[in-house]
């Protein structure tokens, strides 16, 4: 026979349904018979049963339209940005590349430096220079590669106009 | 109903989630409608005071939606929803804006017309104005009194009706865990309100 202090946890999980069909037997015949239970069960009910049948005050249609309108505006705010970022984003490579080339450079050879010649080791500074002659840059820009001093030193490129 | 007379299928959640990612805006507004009511109970149940809950149904929308594209379908739509409804509300109080439900909720109910203190869910109550406005300061007390936990697990039982599952996988919890949580805050509410002569 299951007693009070064994089942009592379970009297609100029994009200709300949700006890195995096996355990809520086991709750349903024990509330048969046990009178404080019964008590303990009814009062925990009453607490749920208050709060659902004491609905929270009305919301008038003028404050949903002033929520909605909020709502309105923040979607456009998302979805506008999305697209301005990729405008700003393609006017930026453009302007790099046409107005800028020299950076454009320098990020090219780092890119070859870093995934071409430093993963076999540290190369000669022909090497870098072989690399970046494979790169279309055009006749107005000279690149200058300084090899890092020690292995806590930077890679430094420095793209000179030669106009 | 259909031109068929066929009954017409509401379009899931879940389709609505997919055409809203798409960028049809008016799924999102379906998602809007369907859910703003419940946000604002739960909120509520939180808060304690209309303007408060708003807000934060407002605020959680607004997250909804620019959180969209990090929404997992493993979860419901629902499920997730209420629980950013339940973090905004939660963030609002540890910052202390929201206002005290103690000091705050009899002069707001007091200000509504008859009409407006009606609960929205029944038709009728015997309660009249003043007392649906005392009751709801007792409840709204009585919640206060609970911690962030217990009371999470007890509005979006109660208010929003969600399962023990339901409320395990929108908090990230077992539902052993939620049993336990709503036994205890069942028991606190219930002494708290027999003191204060509502139970």
């Amino acid at each position: 026979m299951d007693t009070c202090e064994e089942l009592m946890k379970y009297l609100a999980a029994y009200g709300d349904g949700e006890l195995t069909e096996e355990l809520a037997d086991r709750v349903g015949r024990h509330l048969e018979v046990c009178e404080r239970c019964r008590e303990e069960y009814a009062g925990l009910a009453a607490v749920t049963a208050l709060y659902r049948e004491s609905a929270p005050p009305a919301v008038p249609a003028a404050d949903w339209e002033r929520v909605s309108t909020a709502l309105e505006t923040s979607m456009s705010e998302v979805r506008e940005p999305r697209a301005q970022v990729r405008e700003r984003v393609e006017g930026r490579r453009f302007l790099t590349w046409r107005l800028f080339p020299a950076a454009a450079l320098a990020a090219a050879v780092l890119l070859v430096a870093l995934f071409v010649v430093l993963p076999t080791g540290r190369a000669p500074a022909e090497a870098y220079f072989a690399e970046v002659d494979d790169i279309e840059t055009g006749p107005d820009y000279e690149y200058i590669v300084r090899l890092p001093a020690s292995d806590d030193d930077f890679l430094v490129i420095d793209v000179v106009s030669v106009e | 109903m259909a031109a068929d007379g066929a009954p017409e299928e509401r379009t899931t959640d879940e389709e609505l989630v997919t055409k809203a990612l798409a960028g049809e805006r008016d799924a999102f507004r379906e998602l809007f409608e369907r859910y703003r009511s419940r946000a604002y109970r739960v909120a509520y149940r939180f808060l304690g005071t209309r303007e408060d809950s708003l807000d934060v149904v407002q605020e959680a929308f607004i997250k909804a939606y620019r959180g969209l594209e990090g929404f997992e379908r493993r979860a419901k739509f629902r499920t997730w929803l209420m629980r950013i409804v339940t973090n905004t509300c939660l963030d609002l109080r540890r910052r202390g804006r929201a206002n005290s439900a103690t000091t705050s909720l009899t002069d707001e109910i007091i200000q509504m017309t008859p009409q407006e203190s009606q609960p929205h869910r029944r038709e009728e109550t015997a309660l009249d104005k003043m007392a649906y406005g005392e009751l709801q300061q007792a409840l709204s007390r009585a919640l206060d009194e609970l911690s962030d936990a217990h009371r999470t697990v007890f509005v979006l039982h109660t208010e929003e009706g969600m399962t023990y599952r339901e409320i395990a996988e929108s908090l990230g919890i077992s539902e052993g865990t939620v049993m336990s949580r709503l036994y205890h805050a069942r028991k606190r509410l219930q002494k708290i309100l027999s003191n204060a002569g509502v139970l």
